[in-house]
C-alpha cells in the first residue's frame, strides 16, 4: 500500500510542473505588460524610457521567458502567487483563501447531495429495471445532463426564491445577520447546491445502474442465491458493495467539470467563492489573480484525484498490484 | 488515474456529457427481429430507427437545423434591429417569444443563436476529433515509451479543471466566436484520444488484422481499411455526445459574457443580457426562450447518441477495450 502511494504521488509530481507551465503560458498570452499595469498611468506620463528600464530589471522582466518561469515558479511554490491589481496589492494567495472555504463547502455540498441522490435514484432503477418507475428516473437524467447549470439556477431562483419567496436570491447569509455555520447558511445553500448537483445526480445514478445491473448478474451473486442467503444480504453485503465502491472513484473525475459549474453558479447565486472571484478578476482583467485562481482548482483537483485513487485502492486491493 | 475509472471512462467515452444506458435498455425490449443478411449499416441504421426517443431527437434536431440554416428566410424579423417602440413586450401573436429590452424580436434571436450554437458544436468538435484521432492512433500503434508519454499527457489534461481554462481563454483572447469554436475544441480530445487508442489497442490483436500484416498489408493500410470502418459505431457515438458538450460549453462561455457579443445573439448571451432580478422576475419570456432552446437542443442530441450507441452495440465492443 505504502508503495502504491508513494508511486502515485511520483506520478503526481511532473503533472504539477506540466500545470504550471501551462499557466505560466496562459499568463504570457496575456495582453498588456505587467509594468503598465503596476504604474499609476499618471506617474508613467513622467517616466523616460530609461526609468521603464530600470524597473523592468528591478523586477526581472528583462531577463528570457524561460528564466522568468523558473523564477516565477520558485516563488510559486513557496506561496507567493504575486500581487493583485485591483485590489491595492493584497497578495493574490490571501485573496484565494478567503474565498476558499464557500467554494469547498458549495462543492463538498454538491457532491454529497449528487452521491446520495445519485445512488438511491441508480438502485431503484436497477432493482426495479424495465419498471415505469425506472422509465420516468432513466427520462428525468436525460434532462438534469442537459439542461445547464445556470438555466437550473435561473429556474430555480425564479419559481423558488422570486415567486414562491421559500429561498433566498443570493449571498451566503442574510446580509447583517450571523455568519458561521448555521441554518441561515443552509437556507442559502439550497438553490446553489441542487442547480449545480443535477449533472452529478443524473451522472451518478447512470454509472449506478449500470454497475449494479452488471453485479447482480455476476456468477458469485448466483452462488449467493444457490447458497440460500436472503435477499437483503446479498444486495447489501454482496451487490451493493461491489457496484458502488468504484463510483468513488469518478468523484475525482468529476472535480474538473464542477469547479466550472460552480464557478457559473457562484456568479449567479453572489456566492463569495474563488469562482465568483476569478470571474470578477477576468472582468477587471486582474491577471495575477486569475493565474492564481486556476493554479489552486487545478492543484485541488489533482489532489483530490490523488486521495480517491488512494481510497480506490485501499478498498480495492487488485488496484495496487496491478 | 485508476484502471478502474479509466475502463469505466471507455464506454461512456465523454465524462462530460454522460447518457444513460437505461434508455438503451429499455429500447433494446422493442428492437425487432431483424433478417441476417442485412449489412451492419443497415442493420444499425433500422436499430436507430427503432428506439423512438433517438427518432423524436433527430428529427427535432433537424428542424432545428433547417430553421438555422434558413434562418434570413424564415426569420420574421431582423434579429438585430432594435424596436424602440416596442420594448420588453411580452409573447403575443406577432412577436411570438416577445421583444427584448431594446424590441428585438426574440423568436428571431432564438433562430440566430441556433446557428451560432449548432455550428460551434461542430466546428470545435470537428477540431477534437482531429486531434484525438491523431493523439490516440499514434499512442496505440507506437506503444512504450511513445505512448506512455502520451496516456500521461492526456490523463493531465483530463484532470485541468479545462472549463476554467476555457473561461480564462476566451476572456483573455477576446469574445469572437471563432476563438470560442478553437479554445473549446482544443481541450475537448482526450475522450476520444483514449477511445482510438483503446480500439486499436484491441484490434491489432484481432485474427484478421495480423493476418493482413502478415500478407504485407502496410499499416495506414491496416488503419483505413480494418481498424477505422470497426470503430465508426463508438465514434460516432463520442461525437454526437461531443457536439452535446460543445453546445453546452459555449452557452455557458455566452452566458459569462465571454462569447458571442451583440448586436449578434447566442442563446447563452441572450440569457447573459436578461439576467439580474429585475428581469428575472419582470420578464421572464427574455431567459426561458434562449434556456429552453438550448436545453432542446441538447436533450435531442443526447437522445440521438444513446440510440446510436444503441444502434452500433457500442457498449457491447467497448467493454473488451483497453
Amino acid at each position: 500500500m505504502t508503495q502504491y502511494i508513494i508511486r502515485r504521488v511520483l506520478i503526481s509530481i511532473p503533472l504539477l510542473f506540466l500545470l504550471s507551465l501551462t499557466s505560466f503560458i496562459v499568463f504570457q498570452l496575456a495582453p498588456g505588460d505587467p509594468i503598465q499595469a503596476l504604474i499609476d498611468p499618471e506617474e508613467m506620463l513622467y517616466m523616460g524610457p530609461h526609468d521603464i528600464e530600470e524597473l523592468l530589471k528591478e523586477y526581472g522582466l528583462d531577463k528570457p521567458v524561460p528564466v522568468q518561469y523558473f523564477l516565477w515558479l520558485k516563488e510559486a511554490i513557496q506561496g507567493n502567487l504575486g500581487y493583485s491589481i485591483q485590489t491595492h496589492n493584497v497578495p493574490v494567495l490571501e485573496l484565494i483563501l478567503d474565498r476558499l472555504p464557500p467554494t469547498i463547502s458549495l462543492m463538498t455540498a454538491t457532491v454529497a447531495v449528487g452521491l446520495a441522490l445519485g445512488l438511491l435514484f441508480g438502485v431503484i432503477s436497477a432493482l426495479y429495471q424495465y419498471s415505469r418507475m425506472d422509465y420516468t428516473l432513466t427520462i428525468s437524467a436525460f434532462f438534469m445532463l442537459s439542461v445547464p447549470e445556470f438555466f437550473f439556477a435561473l429556474m430555480g431562483m425564479f419559481i423558488f426564491a422570486v415567486t414562491l419567496g421559500w429561498f433566498p436570491t443570493f449571498g451566503m447569509w442574510t446580509p447583517g445577520g450571523e455568519t458561521g455555520i448555521n441554518w441561515d447558511l443552509l437556507h442559502h445553500a439550497v438553490l446553489p447546491v441542487f442547480a449545480l448537483a443535477m449533472n452529478d445526480i443524473a451522472g451518478l445514478m447512470r454509472y449506478a445502474r449500470a454497475s449494479v445491473l452488471d453485479t447482480i448478474s455476476a456468477d458469485f451473486v448466483t452462488t449467493a442465491r444457490a447458497k440460500g442467503l436472503s435477499e437483503r444480504l446479498i444486495l447489501w453485503k454482496h451487490v451493493f458493495r461491489n457496484a458502488l465502491i468504484p463510483i468513488v472513484t469518478l468523484i475525482g473525475l468529476r472535480l474538473p467539470v464542477l469547479f466550472g459549474g460552480a464557478l457559473i453558479v457562484e456568479t449567479i447565486f453572489r456566492w463569495p467563492g474563488v469562482g465568483l472571484l476569478g470571474y470578477t478578476a477576468l472582468l477587471q482583467r486582474d491577471y495575477p489573480v486569475i493565474m492564481g485562481v486556476l493554479i489552486i482548482s487545478s492543484v485541488i483537483t489533482l489532489a483530490a484525484n490523488l486521495l480517491t485513487d488512494i481510497a480506490y485502492a485501499w478498498v480495492d486491493p487488485r488496484v495496487r498490484h496491478s | 488515474m485508476s484502471t478502474e475509472s479509466r475502463a469505466m471512462d471507455e464506454s461512456g467515452a465523454q465524462p462530460s456529457t454522460p447518457i444513460s444506458q437505461a434508455a438503451a435498455d429499455l429500447a433494446a425490449e422493442e428492437i425487432i427481429e431483424l433478417p441476417p443478411e442485412l449489412s451492419p449499416f443497415r442493420r444499425a441504421f433500422r436499430r436507430f430507427l427503432a428506439h423512438k426517443l433517438a427518432l423524436a431527437g433527430f428529427i427535432c434536431l433537424t428542424v432545428m437545423a433547417l430553421l438555422a440554416a434558413t434562418q434570413a428566410i424564415v426569420s420574421p424579423f431582423d434579429p438585430e434591429k432594435p424596436h424602440l417602440f416596442k420594448v420588453n413586450r411580452p409573447p403575443d401573436t406577432v412577436n411570438w417569444m416577445g421583444t427584448d429590452q431594446v424590441g428585438r424580436d426574440v423568436f428571431s434571436r432564438i433562430l440566430q443563436g441556433a446557428r451560432v450554437s449548432l455550428s460551434v458544436g461542430i466546428v470545435a468538435v470537428s477540431i477534437y476529433v482531429v486531434i484525438g484521432f491523431i493523439i490516440g492512433s499514434i499512442s496505440g500503434l507506437a506503444g512504450g515509451y511513445v505512448d506512455d508519454a502520451l496516456m500521461r499527457f492526456t490523463d493531465f489534461v483530463m484532470t485541468f479543471p479545462t472549463f476554467i481554462l476555457i473561461i480564462i481563454l476566451a476572456g483573455i483572447t477576446g469574445p469572437n466566436i471563432f476563438n470560442i469554436m478553437v479554445i473549446i475544441g482544443i481541450f475537448g480530445w482526450p475522450g476520444l484520444a483514449r477511445l482510438f487508442r483503446g480500439n486499436i489497442l484491441v484490434m491489432r490483436e484481432l485474427e484478421y488484422v495480423m493476418a493482413s500484416s502478415a500478407l504485407g498489408a502496410s499499416q495506414r493500410y491496416i488503419i483505413v481499411r480494418h481498424i477505422l470502418p470497426n470503430i465508426v459505431g463508438p465514434v460516432t457515438v463520442a461525437i454526437t455526445l461531443g457536439v452535446a458538450g460543445a453546445i453546452l460549453a459555449e452557452a455557458g462561455l455566452s452566458f459569462l459574457g465571454f462569447g458571442v457579443t451583440e448586436p449578434a445573439a447566442s442563446w447563452g448571451s441572450m440569457i447573459n443580457a436578461a439576467r439580474g432580478i429585475a428581469f428575472l422576475a419582470g420578464f421572464p419570456w427574455l431567459w426561458i426562450a434562449p434556456g429552453a432552446a438550448i436545453s432542446l437542443a441538447v436533450l435531442s442530441i443526447n437522445f440521438m447518441g444513446d440510440g446510436l450507441r444503441d444502434a452500433f452495440d457500442v457498449r457491447g465492443r467497448s467493454q473488451s477495450g483497453e
